[in-house]
């Protein structure tokens, strides 16, 4: 007794080491993998499944309730408002498979699909500020940095936090709604808001981990998502900024020309009708191929005054779209602009073959209709709500697919009234 | 290796205390030798040779010198290395903590020069004085002369064991809890630009740098006090609450008094001191602010830096002469809430000139600080963002940097309550390492 008296506080901080390991063990993986998302090695493909797995987990134990009553009654319940598909059966690999297929396939065939519309002519050119009033800004730090200090700032939209990854970014809550205490995921408010235009910039936190090949496969996944919630919206890939030269040669991970083979490999996404990719590093590199040595303190984010030179660029490479803006500044502009209506585009997202469950019969002009308005404001959930509207014959419950993208309007509903 | 690293924490510490509890007091010193050197080498493989020569060698010198040309010839063999790989290596190659040991071996050739103390002759104890690694790398630079005893003898049981441990953690606690997530702050206002800043954000961070030093370097001073303590030794204590002092002189009497106490004894009392003229004492504090500047770094910021501390210095020491003959004493030695205020609003902007080594972001920062030039690309919300961000670290800063947390932890250190809030403390610091991995900005996310 004498001697455990002695060495009391070598045998309590023992204790509560053990106490510690034992309670803590679980939270401690969660959030040590979500930090150092950069530093694991492997297949991204496991990273995205992780991913997945651990955004359910983490929310606790109501995600598997409502996995499994989602599964039993095909409505899920009320109080679990917002909830997608993709995210509620996460460990089905057809999903994963079928979006990705969508998004190869969704290139080509579509001339053959969609006869009768002509091809609206892709022009790029210089747009203002106002282009960006219905323009989503997707990113990390840098583009965090962009949101806070460009000019911007209070006219286009931010979904943006540090240390954000393309393999988490649809399931981050971090997107603040009005009157609403907790924030929502990327992907919720992504059902209940347009946009017309989505910028999005990552990839340098996730350069420590997986291959090009596999980020950029996760990168089309995640567009390919985005434009089933968003099938209006212009997709701008930006590509990876670079860091400066010394910050590259310092040895690690993050060095340009890993980022260069991710840039290559994001690039190959774009289709030159939906999606398009920005080099960005043109407006701010040098001749050493880096990110120039004054634009930066730490080598790899901008500083506040050198923002401006990425806002130029992605103002001097919009795509201009038929009355969206730069009206007079192009004269390619007219060509496209006759014919459409600009709330029509050649969108055979929402028919793509590709997607079975996707019920064929919908009016593409139903859901765009709420897009003109206000692109900022949450569409009123009752009578326009795409996802509603999309599927006008409520499926059965029992065989409820995984991807039917009608499934969220009835929780997604009773949540919001 | 570093305090405040997974690998110390849960490796290196408890099994080399459970081996150095066990083995008898002969091989004690031993054991530390030979675990400081693997210490040392887990970071710096190289510099363990260089350290290893060092004493080696200057263990022999100590005990040849015998005239004052060998002992200036010692000397400038010590200081010329340190000076090659400060100065010459631009700092890349900068062996771990020489600035630190050169400064140690030099008080010890003195010492022994002077017969203050008797040179050492056993090299295993000299190699522990040097070596240990409690101050291995960060000091206190201690002098040999307060060791000796303890070297060769000293209590090393449970409750010395147990009482360094907990001081440790009360150090470990401030540089995890605190300097680490504090120098976030700064880093922001790095990658944000300083011409980017608000005035008020200016201030705030660098109250905010201020307090992250503080905690950085008191926090390391307090775990090698405990570490020495859990070994047995009594190391000097290197801060006392320097941000509740009411001058610049009184601040450097507080902060890294260790390095303090050197210049005075080895550099300012043999120029003479303040016995002498007060232009002689003028030309003494110069002295020394340089040489401290110097120790510090190269770049011109610190010369900046050193030079405002000595100036602010002389000014203090000229208005405090005036003060007491206009007072006659009669104000009974209570200092004016005026001179607490000077201080926190001077020291911070000290410490920007510490910080920033490039001079011309140094001008546009200080600028910024006092609003004489405007922002570009501003933020106009940036400091309300910041406070939000950060305000509940900067006041749990503020309070720690009074001697209340002190107060706190001798009353119940001895308490179970108080017991168990050091454990948990402990634990939750290893938490904490391991999210953000040892350093904060090595696996910061972007």
């Amino acid at each position: 007794m004498k001697r455990f008296k002695k060495w009391s506080f070598v045998i309590l901080l023992a204790i509560t080491g053990i106490v510690y390991c034992g309670i803590d063990r679980d939270l401690l993986e969660i959030t040590r993998w979500e930090s150092l998302v950069p530093m694991v090695e492997g297949s991204p493909e496991d990273d995205w499944n992780l991913q997945q797995e651990e955004s359910v987990s983490a929310s606790g134990m109501e995600g598997d309730i409502r996995n499994g009553e989602a599964d039993q009654t095909g409505v899920p319940d009320p109080g679990t408002q917002g909830e997608e598909p993709g995210q509620a059966q996460p460990d089905d690999p057809e999903n994963m498979a079928s979006q990705s297929q969508n998004l190869t396939v969704s290139g080509e065939p579509e001339g053959e699909e969609v006869p009768p519309e002509p091809e609206p002519e892709v022009v790029i050119g210089r747009v203002e500020e106002d282009y960006f009033a219905d323009a989503l800004f997707l990113g990390d730090s840098r583009t965090v940095g962009l949101g806070q200090y460009g000019s911007l700032k209070d006219i286009a939209t931010f979904y943006a936090s540090t240390g954000m990854t393309i393999y988490k970014l649809l399931g981050a809550e971090i997107v603040e709604m009005p009157e609403q205490q907790k924030k929502i995921t990327v992907e919720e408010a992504l059902q209940h808001l347009n946009f017309r235009k989505i910028y999005i910039m990552m990839g340098i936190n996730e350069v420590g981990g997986g291959t090009a090949e596999s980020f950029a496969k996760a990168y089309g996944e995640v567009i390919a998502r985005i434009q089933e919630l968003q099938p209006d919206a212009i997709i701008y890939i930006e590509g990876i900024l670079k860091v400066t030269k010394a910050r590259s040669d310092k040895g690690d991970y993050i060095n340009n020309e890993a980022i260069e083979a991710r840039n290559e490999a994001i690039s190959q996404l774009a289709d030159g009708e939906k999606i398009f990719y920005l080099d960005v590093n043109q407006a701010v590199c040098d001749e050493d191929g880096g990110l120039v040595k004054d634009y930066t303190s730490d080598g790899v984010h901008l500083k506040a005054k050198y923002i401006t030179l990425w806002e130029e660029y992605l103002k001097d490479n919009a795509v201009l779209l038929d009355g969206t803006s730069g009206e007079s500044t192009d004269p390619a502009v007219p060509v496209d602009s006759a014919p459409t209506d600009p709330a029509v585009p050649v969108d055979s997202a929402p028919t793509d073959p590709a997607v079975p469950v996707d019920s064929a019969p919908t009016d593409p002009a139903v859901p765009v209709e709420s897009a003109p308005i206000d692109p900022a404001v949450p569409v009123d959930p009752a009578p326009i709500d795409p996802a509603v509207s999309a599927n006008p014959d409520p499926m059965d419950p029992a065989d409820s697919a995984p991807m039917a993208p009608a499934e969220p309007a009835a929780p997604m509903e009773n949540g919001e009234q | 290796m570093v305090f405040s690293s997974i690998e110390f924490l849960l490796y290196f510490l408890p099994i080399f205390i459970l081996i150095y509890m066990i083995v008898p007091q002969k091989l004690k010193n031993v054991v530390l030798v030979l675990g400081s050197m693997v210490f040392y080498a887990y970071g710096d493989l190289f510099g363990l040779g260089l350290l290893a020569v060092s004493t080696a060698v200057n263990y022999l010198l100590a005990r040849m010198i015998r005239r004052r040309s060998g002992l200036v010839a010692a000397l400038a063999a010590n200081i010329g290395v340190l000076i090659l790989f400060k100065y010459y290596q631009g700092g890349a190659m900068l062996p771990i903590g020489i600035s630190f040991y050169t400064f140690q071996i030099v008080s010890y050739l003195v010492d022994v020069y002077r017969g203050e103390v008797a040179a050492e002759r056993n090299f295993i104890d000299f190699a522990a004085y040097v070596m240990m690694f409690p101050k291995l790398v960060m000091g206190p630079i201690t002098s040999y002369k307060d060791l000796r005893k303890q070297l060769h003898r000293r209590r090393c049981d449970a409750e010395c064991m147990q009482d360094g441990l907990k001081l440790f953690i009360l150090g470990l606690g401030g540089k995890v809890l605190l300097a680490d997530r504090l120098a976030l702050l700064w880093n922001e206002v790095q990658v944000t630009g300083f011409e980017s800043i608000s005035t008020p954000l200016a201030w705030i961070a660098a109250v905010a740098y201020s307090l992250q030093l503080y905690f950085d370097f008191a926090g390391y001073s307090v775990m090698a006090m405990g570490l020495g303590r859990m070994l047995g030794f009594k190391l000097p204590e290197n801060f006392r609450q320097p941000y509740m002092s009411a001058s610049v002189r009184e601040f450097y009497r507080r902060w890294h008094m260790s390095l303090g106490n050197w210049f005075c004894k080895y550099v300012y009392i043999p120029l003479g001191g303040s016995r002498r003229s007060e232009g002689r004492t003028f030309c003494n504090l110069l002295a020394v602010w340089l040489l401290t500047s110097l120790w510090h770094g190269t770049t011109g910021n610190f010369m900046i830096w050193g030079m405002g501390i000595c100036l602010l210095i002389v000014l203090e020491r000229q208005m405090g002469r005036l003060w007491k003959r206009m007072t006659q004493n009669r104000d009974g030695g209570k200092v004016p809430m005026i001179c607490h205020l000077y201080l926190v609003a001077v020291i911070p902007v000290t410490w920007m000139c510490f910080a920033i080594p490039d001079l011309e972001q140094l001008g546009i920062y200080l600028s910024r600080m006092f609003g004489l030039r405007s922002a570009v690309a501003m933020y106009v919300g940036d400091w309300q963002k910041a406070l939000g961000d950060y305000g509940l670290l900067l006041a749990a800063g503020i309070v720690a940097s009074t001697p209340m947390v002190r107060w706190i932890y001798q009353k119940l250190e001895k308490k179970w309550f108080g017991m168990i809030l050091l454990a948990v403390c402990f634990w939750f610091c290893v938490h904490r390492i391991l999210l953000q991995g040892e350093n904060p900005f090595m696996y910061l996310n972007f």
